[in-house]
């Protein structure tokens, strides 16, 4: 795909193509960030009540869920497997493994929740690093799976803590400096994220087996090892979004369509600047996109705009970030 | 047309072109079997049952596997199914003269548009599409203000669904009329065969002179116009139109896949979707005929797609031929 043969480069409309794009490459993402800092910072000095640090924490929190799975996504698409669309149903299971297990102790409850996360993570890892198998088309299926099973063990009655110990409301209570717990996670899980892959020899080879597996294999990386790896990332952060959903609502089950968070958190990556074709982007670009789409709806929230007004410029800003991101696609496919 | 490298090595009788119909027959044998004379199976309510379930996700995965013939993936389909309801609602109302019209140019054009920029740009259809998804989500939502359009009528879907012959509808006929029409190009034309070569080797293919970029244009005009006459179709049988009516995604892709449609494109053929969508349509049928709960036909659904994604993958295969040959395939650098 992508391949241009030297007879079309002659072409006229080719070579004009290949002009356009060449200076859309490097001209479109230095002007894109100048105008996205632009409109942030005119916004938030116009709009009241932005500059606060209880709005700071507020869009903090907001961030929370979505960008907690973007953490975990980021390593899937690091990696060179695209997405992954099972995450939400993933945390949404790990919610109900999480208070329906609370009766034998919070640890337990929680324990078991991430060795889901991790196991649910594995089996498409191994798929798809081991067997490269189509990483979409197996989340989808493993999503479908997972919400089945689940409505078949639940009979889509809602999951209740059976017991009457409120012990796992320390996780919906506490607060650290003054943050909830969903702001903490998200900030802790993109630093040690971040870490791993910066500071680490699996960080490293993330990177290579995303951006060239062959020259990754040739250089004797474990290349299926890698990808599993960052499948388990992906699981264990959503399982501990299930974790932190069921502590929250106390009540899960599968009625109506399941949360956007997977939708949202490629949103995130992508505003980020991460690319999509993997081995180029950082957890960080993806809380800072994460971070962009909440304190913009937060804007639009305190300006009193509607909630398709909010949804409506969520999706021009994705959509210019994939503009931007096939720029670049296109350009070094060349 | 090679034959699919089954690990039960009986490549002789199952391959790409007889795998759907096998399924086909086996699935109705084993109901039959199930059944052996209690007459809820073999009737004219499950014929109707099954042309139906047809009619909602054959165009669908006949979109989807075009694109993917061509070697693309069209993941807009997810979202294009609802959005086009909301237009021939929102347009039409209860007239489906000119809502189901007006939903079908709303197709051709979003597929056209992501045409362009994946057949003369050449950006990823991956990235393209994912856009087309949040772009088509996100105006479902502000045309619907969130919610759901109750259209009051059920004149307009009565007429749709009202039965021909006993198991047809105008619904069921205008899916087949559109696979038979499918098949024809395919099969018959020179457009089929260049679609083919375009998605067995696109370089050679380009070469050769085979008009690409257009095709590609062509494939997703297609995939966006039969995922809207889908889609617009069921809204008026429902008689109401929300954004986050779920797309049939994980059918269409597993009745895709069982008609001997391969990700690595080039493969496939419109009667063996039409086959494995069947089968997958007998599946769900069979199993309300028998009193199943809803959830256990999409959980075998997913169970199906896990599955056959797993086989069609270079890499089960590959270990499959080793384990055959005594080589121990664990080997480290894999």
């Amino acid at each position: 795909m992508g391949y241009t043969s030297p007879s079309v480069l002659s072409d006229r409309s080719s070579r004009a193509r290949t002009l356009l794009l060449r200076l859309a490459g490097r001209w479109s993402t230095p002007i894109a960030i100048v105008i996205a800092v632009a409109m942030l910072a005119a916004g938030a000095v116009t709009t009241d009540g932005f500059l606060t640090i209880e709005n700071g924490k507020a869009v903090l929190t907001a961030a929370g869920y979505v960008g907690l799975i973007s953490v975990g996504m980021t390593f899937i698409t690091l990696s060179g497997n695209l997405f992954s669309l099972s995450l939400a149903t993933t945390a949404v299971v790990g919610g109900m493994m999480f208070l329906s297990l609370l009766q034998f102790g919070l640890a337990t409850a929680v324990t078991a929740t991430l060795a889901l996360g991790l196991a649910i993570g594995g089996i498409q890892g191994l798929s798809v690093g081991r067997w490269g198998a189509n990483p979409i088309l197996i989340s989808i299926a493993a999503s479908a799976i997972m919400q089945g099973t689940a409505i078949g063990l639940t009979g889509g009655r809602l999951v209740q803590p059976t017991t009457d110990s409120a012990a796992y409301k320390i996780f919906s209570d506490t607060q650290i400096l003054g943050l909830p717990i969903e702001a903490v996670s998200l900030v802790i899980a993109a630093a040690l994220g971040q870490v791993l892959l910066k500071r680490t020899r699996f960080g490293r080879e993330v990177y290579l087996v995303g951006s060239n597996p062959r020259a990754a294999r040739a250089a004797g990386v474990r290349t299926a090892r890698t990808i599993m790896g960052a499948y388990l990332i992906a699981g264990l952060c959503a399982a501990w979004l299930g974790v932190l959903l069921g502590a929250r609502t106390s009540a899960m089950n599968f009625w109506g369509a399941p949360p956007s968070y997977d939708f949202d958190a490629i949103a995130a990556l992508l505003v980020g600047g991460n690319w999509i074709g993997g081995g180029q982007g950082s957890v960080l670009r993806s809380l800072i996109g994460a971070l962009f789409i909440a304190a913009i709806a937060d804007m639009l929230l305190l300006r009193g705009y509607s909630l398709e007004t909010q949804l409506l410029v969520k999706g021009i800003i994705i959509l210019v970030a994939l503009v931007l991101n096939g720029i670049r696609q296109a350009e070094s496919a060349r | 047309m090679k034959a699919l490298r089954s690990p039960l090595g009986i490549t002789n009788v199952l391959n790409r072109r007889s795998l759907p119909v096998v399924t086909l027959v086996a699935m109705i044998a084993a109901f039959g079997i199930y059944d052996h004379g209690s007459g809820y199976f073999f009737t004219q309510a499950t014929g109707y049952a099954v042309l139906q379930n047809f009619a909602i996700f054959g165009p669908v995965a006949l979109g989807l596997g075009l694109t993917v013939i061509a070697r693309e993936f069209d993941l807009s389909v997810a979202t294009m199914f609802a959005f086009s309801g909301v237009i021939a609602v929102k347009i039409g109302g209860i007239h489906p003269t000119i809502g189901i019209p007006s939903a079908l140019g709303v197709g051709l054009l979003a597929g056209l548009l992501q045409g362009v920029l994946i057949g003369k740009l050449r950006l990823g259809s991956m990235a393209v599409t994912l856009g087309g998804l949040l772009t088509f989500l996100g105006l479902g939502h502000v045309l619907t203000g969130s919610g759901s359009i109750p259209l009051g009528d059920f004149t307009a879907g009565a007429r749709l669904d009202n039965p021909i012959a006993g198991i047809f509808s105008i619904r069921s006929l205008t899916a087949l009329g559109l696979f038979g029409l499918a098949a024809i190009v395919m099969g018959y034309t020179r457009i089929g065969r260049d679609i083919y070569a375009t998605g067995g080797d696109r370089r050679a293919s380009r070469t050769a002179g085979v008009p690409v970029d257009s095709l590609l244009i062509g494939v997703f005009v297609v995939s966006g116009f039969a995922t809207a006459l889908a889609g617009s179709m069921l809204s008026y049988s429902l008689a109401s139109a929300s954004p986050t009516l779920e797309a049939p995604l994980v059918p269409a892709a597993a009745g895709m896949i069982i008609g001997g449609v391969s990700l690595a494109g080039g493969q496939g053929a419109p009667l063996g979707i039409a086959a494995g969508v069947l089968s997958l349509a007998v599946l769900r049928s069979g199993l309300v005929a028998n009193a199943a709960p809803e959830y256990l036909s999409n959980l075998l659904y997913g169970i199906t797609l896990l599955s056959f994604v797993m086989v069609d993958a270079p890499g089960l295969s590959r270990w499959w031929a080793l384990v055959r040959r005594g080589v121990r395939p664990w080997s480290p650098t894999s």
